[in-house]
Parts: C-alpha cells; sequence; structure tokens
C-alpha cells in the first residue's frame, strides 16, 4: 500500500467534547480547515461545528481525503477507524468529563426537540468510556496515527499552555498566542461543580 | 476443597439430541458407543429454559446462569458501530464461563465451535470459536484464512484452518448412510442434498479439531459443541417417519433416513473421540434442548418459520466417570446444573449467584459441593476474559451511537438498517422478559414489558404479559386495567379468559373466576398449556374432579409435563388419594428437579403415608429450593419432633424467629447518632 506525503491533522473525540473549541483554535492559529459550513453557527457553538459532511459518510464515500491534505478537519472517534491505512495521520484527541459530555449533549437534544438516547445518564457515560477505550487501544496499534490527547479542562484552564503542546505536535509552525486567544471560557457550560452535578 | 490438576472432563453438546430419537436406535443397536456410556454412568432428561434458542441456552450450561445473569439474548445483536447487525458476540457476555474459572484457578480448557464463544477470549488453553467454523465470507475454501478473533492461541489459526473439511471435498458417498437413493436425485433441481452437505462438512470440520486438540493439547476441560442434530433436524425432520400429511411420498422415500443417519453419525464421533480419553475421565453428554420427532412435529412450512416450535422442552444428559454411579438414572436435571456439577467434579466451589446445582447424587459416595458466594470480581486478571474495554452490552452500544446519529455527528443508516436494529433489539429485549417469566426474577420484566408494550401497543403479547406480571406482583388494579383495555375480540380469548380468572380469585370473586374459566374451556383451542392453566384454575375453586379430568387431557396431549403430573398430585391429596399424589408428584420432579411445589406435594403425600423419614427428605428439598419456609420449618419441626429433638428445635426457632419484624438495615442508619455528633475517636469505625 502506497503512503501519500499529505499529513492530514485530525481533530476528534465525542460529540461535545471541545472538537469545535479545537478546530477554531487551530483556524486561530493559521491552520486551514477542511469544512463544508453547512452545519452553521447556533446557540450550542455560536462559533460553528467546523464540520465536513462527506465525513459523516466515510463508511461508504472517503473522497473528500483527497482535499484533506496539510489541512484539520473534525472526524468524531467513531469513525476514526474508518480512514484508511494508505495516509498518515496526526490527531488530536479531545477529553472531557464524561458527565459533562452527557449532560451537554442531552442540553443539545432537549433543545432541539430531539429524543436522548434511552439509557440513564450512568449507562450512557458508561458506554461513551468503553467507546473511548476501543478507539485508544485502535490508534494504539496503527502505526499511520500519531496521537495528542487533549484535556478540554486543560484548554478552558490554561490555554496558552494547551495551545503551545498542540502547536509542538503538530510541528510548531502555528500562532500559539492566537490559538490561545480563541478560548472564550464563558462558551463553557455543562461545567461539573464541586459537587459534581453539572451547571 | 483443594482442585486436583489432574482431573479431567470431556463435555460434548449435541444440539437438540432427543431421547425419542435415541432409545430406538438404541434399542435397535444403532448408537453403540451411546450404549456403553450409558452402561457404564447414568442418563437422564435435562430440563431447558425458555425461550428455547441455542445461544441462551449453551451460555446457560457454560455460566451456570439464566440468561438475565450472562446476556445473550438471541442469535444476532447490533452491532458496536451502529451500522447494522452480527452474530451474538462473547463481548456481550456479562459473567464468566466454565473456561473463565477453570483459567484463574490454572486448569486447562480446550473449548470447540461453543454458541456464543466469538471472539475467542485469551484463556488458559485452546478456544476455537463457533465462528472459526463458520464458512468464510470470500467463499468458504479452507484456504481462506480464518479471521484472527475466532481462534485463541493464534498460533493455532493455520494448523487449525487447515483441518477444516470443506463442503466440495465431500463425495457422493459420503452422503449415501443419509440418503441412501442419492443416485435418483435431480441435484440441479433439489438442493437438499448440498445442504446436507454443508452441515455434515461443518460437524466433521469439529470432530477433526477437536480430535486433534484432544490428543495434541493439554486439558482438564475438552468441551466440544456440535450443531448438526438441530440443523439437520430444522430440514430434514419433517421426512423422518411416520410420513407427515404435508410431506410427499417420494420426499420421504428419499430422505427419511437422515435424521437416523445423523444420530448414528454422531455416535461414530463419540465413539472416535472416548478412544482418546481413559477411565479416569469423566464424559458428560448433554443437549440444550429436544426436538419434536413423532406426532407434535410441526408441519413442514411452519416449522421453517418457527424454528422455536420443533423444540421439545427436555433434552438428553449422561455422564460416567470415577466415583459415579453406574447404570443408573439421573433425575430432575437441567442445563443449569451442568456448569456445577464440572466444577464439583474438578473440586472447585460453586458460585451462590449460580441458579443450577450439582448433580450429588450421581456420585457414588456423598459429596459436599463447596460455595463461595460468587467468582465474578475475583481473580479476573487470570480468568482469560476479553479486556474491559471490549466487553459491551450491544444494546446500549446502539443506542449510543442513535444518539450520535440524532445529534447529527454520524450520518444515519439507510431506513432498512435501522429497522433491522430496532427489530433485533426489541427480539432480544423480548427474549429476556421470555427468560423472566415464571422465575423469582420476573418482577424484573415489568419495566422491559412497560417499553416494549408502549413500542408496539397492538401486540397482544406485551398486554398480556404485563398484565400477567402484575397480577403475580399483586398489584391487581394495573393488571385490571390492561386486561379491561383490551380489545374485545382479544378479551374472548382463553388466555385473556384465564388471567381475568387468576384476577378474579385474586380479587376474591370465585363466581366471577369459574365463569371466566369456564369460557376459557369454550374458548381454548387443546394445548397442554391450556389444559394446565385451567386445571389450576379449577383446584382454585376447589373442583377436583374437574382438574383431574383436564390435567389427564394435557398429559395426553405431552407427556413429559411436570405441570400436570404436579397438578394430578395436588388434586389427589385433596381428593384422599396419597399413593396416587406421591406417584404423580415423583413424576414431576423426576422431570423437573427445581420444582419446590412438586416436591412440596411429594412430602405432603409421604407424611399421609406415615412415611416420615421420606416426607422429611422432600420438604427439605423443597426448602433447599426456596418454597414456603415458614410452612416447610413448621411441618419440618412436627416431623422431627419425636425422631430428632434437634433438629425440630432448629427448625421451631427458624421458623419463630422468622415471624419477628425484621429490622432493615435502613431502619438501623437511621436509628444512629450521626458521625459529626460522636467524638473523633467513635467516627473512624463507622
Amino acid at each position: 500500500m502506497k503512503m501519500t506525503d499529505d499529513v492530514v491533522t485530525i481533530v476528534s473525540g465525542l460529540p461535545r467534547s471541545g472538537t469545535s473549541l479545537m478546530m477554531q483554535m487551530l483556524q486561530a492559529g493559521g491552520m486551514t480547515l477542511l469544512s463544508d459550513g453547512r452545519r452553521g453557527p447556533d446557540e450550542h457553538n455560536p462559533c460553528g461545528y467546523f464540520e465536513h459532511e462527506s465525513v459523516k459518510h466515510s463508511h461508504r464515500d472517503l473522497s473528500w481525503l483527497s482535499q484533506a491534505g496539510g489541512k484539520a478537519v473534525k472526524v468524531i472517534h467513531l469513525l476514526l477507524g474508518q480512514l484508511p491505512a494508505n495516509r498518515n495521520y496526526q490527531v488530536i484527541f479531545m477529553l472531557r468529563d464524561l458527565d459533562e459530555v452527557v449532560a451537554s449533549q442531552r442540553a443539545m437534544l432537549q433543545q432541539q426537540g430531539l429524543a436522548a438516547a434511552r439509557l440513564n445518564h450512568t449507562d450512557l457515560a458508561r458506554v461513551f468510556a468503553q467507546q473511548l477505550d476501543q478507539v485508544g487501544h485502535w490508534l494504539r496499534e496503527q502505526p499511520n496515527f500519531r496521537v495528542l490527547y487533549v484535556h478540554h479542562q486543560e484548554v478552558i484552564d490554561h490555554s496558552a499552555v494547551a495551545a503551545e503542546q498542540i502547536n509542538q505536535f503538530l510541528g510548531g509552525n502555528l500562532l500559539a498566542a492566537s490559538m490561545a486567544g480563541a478560548v472564550n471560557p464563558s462558551l463553557y457550560r455543562q461545567r461539573k461543580r464541586a459537587s459534581g452535578t453539572t451547571a | 476443597m483443594v482442585h486436583a490438576s489432574g482431573k479431567k472432563v470431556l463435555l460434548i453438546g449435541w444440539d437438540a439430541a432427543d431421547w425419542e430419537m435415541i432409545d430406538p436406535l438404541l434399542q435397535s443397536g444403532q448408537m453403540p458407543a451411546l450404549a456403553q456410556l450409558i452402561s457404564g454412568g447414568l442418563r437422564g432428561n435435562l430440563a431447558t429454559l425458555h425461550p428455547i434458542l441455542s445461544p441462551m441456552l449453551w451460555t446457560s450450561i457454560a455460566t451456570g446462569k439464566r440468561a438475565n445473569k450472562h446476556g445473550i439474548l438471541g442469535f444476532t445483536e447490533p452491532l458496536a458501530d451502529g451500522s447494522g447487525i452480527g452474530p451474538v458476540r462473547s463481548t456481550s457476555r456479562k459473567c464468566k464461563a466454565i473456561w473463565n474459572i477453570l483459567s484463574q484457578n490454572g486448569l486447562k480448557s480446550n473449548i470447540v465451535g461453543w454458541f456464543a464463544s466469538n471472539p475467542a477470549e485469551p484463556i488458559n488453553g485452546v478456544m476455537v470459536t463457533d465462528q472459526f467454523l463458520r464458512p468464510s465470507p470470500n467463499g468458504g475454501t479452507a484456504d481462506a484464512g480464518p479471521l484472527p478473533e475466532t481462534i485463541f492461541p493464534s498460533a493455532l489459526a493455520k494448523p487449525a484452518a487447515a483441518l477444516r473439511v470443506p463442503t466440495e471435498n465431500l463425495m457422493a458417498e459420503d452422503l449415501l448412510a443419509f440418503i441412501p437413493r442419492l443416485a435418483e436425485i435431480d441435484l440441479q433441481q433439489d438442493n437438499r442434498p448440498l445442504k446436507l452437505a454443508r452441515r455434515l462438512a461443518r460437524a466433521a470440520s469439529v470432530q477433526a479439531i477437536a480430535t486433534a486438540l484432544i490428543q495434541s493439547e493439554p486439558w482438564n476441560l475438552m468441551g466440544v459443541y456440535y450443531d448438526a442434530v438441530d440443523q439437520f433436524g430444522h430440514e430434514f425432520m419433517p421426512y423422518h417417519p411416520p410420513r407427515m400429511d404435508d410431506v410427499s411420498p417420494r420426499d420421504f422415500e428419499l430422505y427419511g433416513e437422515v435424521m437416523r443417519g445423523c444420530y448414528r453419525f454422531h455416535d461414530m464421533m463419540l465413539h472416535a473421540l472416548l478412544q482418546y480419553v481413559d477411565d479416569q475421565t469423566t464424559v458428560i453428554l448433554v443437549s440444550d434442548h429436544g426436538y419434536e420427532c413423532g406426532r407434535r412435529r410441526p408441519p413442514l412450512a411452519a416449522g421453517k418459520h418457527d424454528p422455536e416450535g420443533c423444540h421439545r422442552p427436555f433434552g438428553i444428559a449422561c455422564l460416567k466417570g470415577p466415583g459415579l454411579k453406574k447404570n443408573d438414572r439421573l433425575y430432575g436435571a437441567t442445563i443449569l446444573d451442568v456448569m456445577p456439577t464440572i466444577l464439583t467434579l474438578l473440586g472447585l466451589p460453586i458460585g451462590s449467584d449460580m441458579d443450577g446445582r450439582p448433580w450429588l447424587e450421581a456420585f457414588e459416595k456423598p459429596v459436599k459441593a463447596e460455595r463461595i458466594f460468587s467468582w465474578e470480581g475475583v481473580g479476573d486478571d487470570r480468568a482469560g476474559l476479553h479486556n474491559e474495554h471490549s466487553r459491551q452490552d450491544p444494546v446500549a452500544a446502539a443506542l449510543a451511537v442513535q444518539q450520535l446519529v440524532e445529534l447529527g455527528y454520524i450520518a444515519p443508516p439507510g431506513e432498512d438498517v435501522r429497522k433491522t436494529i430496532r427489530d433485533t433489539v426489541r427480539h432480544n429485549q423480548t427474549n429476556l422478559v421470555r427468560s423472566l417469566l415464571g422465575t423469582r426474577f420476573e418482577a424484573q420484566a415489568i419495566p422491559l414489558l412497560v417499553e416494549l408494550a408502549a413500542e408496539d401497543p397492538a401486540n397482544e403479547w406485551y398486554v398480556l404479559s404485563l398484565a400477567r406480571c402484575h397480577l403475580q406482583q399483586g398489584k391487581l388494579a394495573a393488571a385490571r386495567a390492561l386486561l379491561e383495555a383490551a380489545a374485545p375480540s382479544a378479551r374472548e380469548l382463553s388466555q385473556v379468559q384465564l388471567l381475568m380468572a387468576e384476577l378474579a380469585f385474586a380479587e376474591g370473586n370465585s363466581a366471577a373466576a369459574l365463569n371466566h374459566v369456564q369460557a376459557a374451556e369454550r374458548s381454548g383451542t387443546p394445548h397442554p398449556l391450556l389444559f394446565n392453566q385451567l386445571g389450576h384454575a379449577y383446584l382454585k375453586l376447589a373442583r377436583w374432579d374437574d382438574a383431574v379430568t383436564v390435567f389427564r387431557k394435557s398429559l395426553a396431549a405431552e407427556l413429559d409435563n411436570a405441570a400436570a403430573f404436579d397438578g394430578l398430585a395436588r388434586a389427589s391429596l385433596e381428593r384422599g388419594e396419597p399413593a396416587v399424589a406421591v406417584e404423580n408428584a415423583l413424576q414431576a420432579v423426576g422431570l423437573v428437579h427445581f420444582f419446590p411445589e412438586a416436591h412440596f406435594h411429594l412430602g405432603q403425600g409421604l407424611e399421609q403415608l406415615g412415611k416420615t423419614r421420606e416426607a422429611i427428605a422432600a420438604y427439605e428439598t423443597a426448602l433447599g429450593i426456596g418454597a414456603f419456609p415458614m410452612l416447610l420449618h413448621r411441618k419440618l419441626a412436627e416431623l422431627y419432633r419425636p425422631i430428632d429433638p434437634h433438629q425440630a428445635a432448629f427448625h421451631e426457632n427458624v421458623e419463630r424467629n422468622s415471624r419477628k419484624p425484621r429490622i432493615y438495615q435502613a431502619d438501623i442508619k437511621s436509628r444512629l447518632p450521626s458521625a459529626a455528633s460522636l467524638p473523633p475517636s467513635q467516627t473512624e469505625n463507622l
């Protein structure tokens, strides 16, 4: 299998784990994004989702990859396994407290009038944890994937440090200060309180 | 108890094997290997569980637990990524199987072809999964490499794959033992010989791999599962004699020998395996259920659409080995007992969370089975389990993926795929409900039924089952609301009338109950289950003669019918016929050991006949499996008083203490002073 030269930068993680925030940071740092803008800003992501619709259909069509070399593209965790082995990928994998992720997803579904999974909060968080374990296990076995795990909380609390780490991981050619400046802590909702509940 | 690492058990599984097919073959000398096994050991019926579906049952055999504990709920399950469905996977199993427990105790298992064993667990030994034996998607030749997850250790993949028997390697002569007039069949027009060849090749593959492993790999447990009797049955049992009305004379002549040939073939495979075990090895042969082979076979077309309708509730069990009785009978065994029996044979304790019992009565000398609280969560790092990240509930995984689809992060699968997933989830949830009904876990079925009935309100079975569960749990108003909301046509059904009768009984309205029972009898089609329900209704109405009449009708329709025998025992007791009661109760417990009411009725009959010690044994058995504790302690105290005052005092004390109001943990906590109000030195142990 021939390896192509252009590395694809992937921003991945569970939905509502900060993947849109990371895309926004990369854009501010000067990276070109692969995004079609079809899913516009809303209450949950006021700066937009930075998605490319074709990525969601990767199980049957990977033609979007031909445009992705040297760019950053958002691919949620469950779709990483669809990526072909004949390319190199550098993955920024977002991690966030699972209670916050579940609460954020539920808030989004509720606001849109959609049905949440018929699983309680704990069971849903357990399934997501298993998915993350599985994806992590799979990533470790893929020689063509480099992975940087980034904690959403760290990005919020120490944006400058996080931005510098990400910049170093991606080769050091981005504007780390601009990346850090793209972080708006006021958009950090469903924050876990000391009591363990989410706001 | 210290396990002996030198002990060995050969466990052979013949899916759907049935004594009704086997006994005539034994009598005519056509199954000599099995005959030898039986004469040197014990044989008996093996009661199955409901629903009678092989993946659930073989997992119960391997775990000693019911489906609500082991989590295998059907043939298929949603794929974890929500893209469709696939064969049920071992990663969905929620508890340890026998091979995990042996692994953590340093004992070796070689397992071949077990249902729901894929992907292979990294056990101490060898695991060749059921999927290893399936034809590969690219054509199914022996040259096609097996998927790496289908066998452990992977180093055995190549040599084991080389032993698989491709269908195309079979010769016409190989089929003649099954279809003597094969030459008369136009294979372009009739693909049944090819179907037979495929099933035969798969069984031969299992045999070849098992025969190799039994010699080459060390083992304490060798477990080999063959699905061929069931697979042959679904295709060829309709042609077995006597000829069924919808089978043509020509098909009957051509294929009438297939099933007998299938059993003879299994006997040959058994003979071959037995060549590699010595007389210090215990051999256990079981089937998960039986298979209708006589007049109760469903019509040809119906049998294919309703495979479960062909299954009988009793499979086979026979065992032979050192320290076991010879040429004896095993009574009251269930598929849940196989795993506890193997643990006992290998000197390991049984988990108290297991639902079965070891067959202690099979041992020549008394054996005490030791128990631990549970094998779950103990020694997991040595148990050969899948990694935590790969073990999951497939339904929960599919629901979580569905949520991500709803959120717009994953493209929705096609409507056909979504429907298939929905149907699979609902089917498996229904199976879970069915596994709970009639057990002491029945209350767990209520929330599941509420959900299923909400999704499919037109489904009468969900609504009636929910009503029945409410009734069993004493929620009479909820049961009545459901029954009265049923459509008028549904309310005419005998099942609904019987439920209405039960409800009327529970409400203390015997006159209304009688009306409903008589309406049920008028409207119902003759079926043993209906007869049994009618009989119980007549018992409640103290109409003993009517009860006897319908229980006899039930037995005429189905002889292996423990509920009918027990009903007759109860009616006989009431009619003052204790000897008849004992006879019928013995029949009932012989068929189903886990039947506390039948043991109780046996005890009552024996007590009335003045057989005190035998009555004590029956009552103690009923008590041991959880029936009427206060009543039984009182009975036992009375019977023991003249012969063993110490035992009598024990039962009196238990009965007296059980009448005292209980103090629950919550009450104790509420009475404790709060930690904050205590000095620091007193809070350390709270």
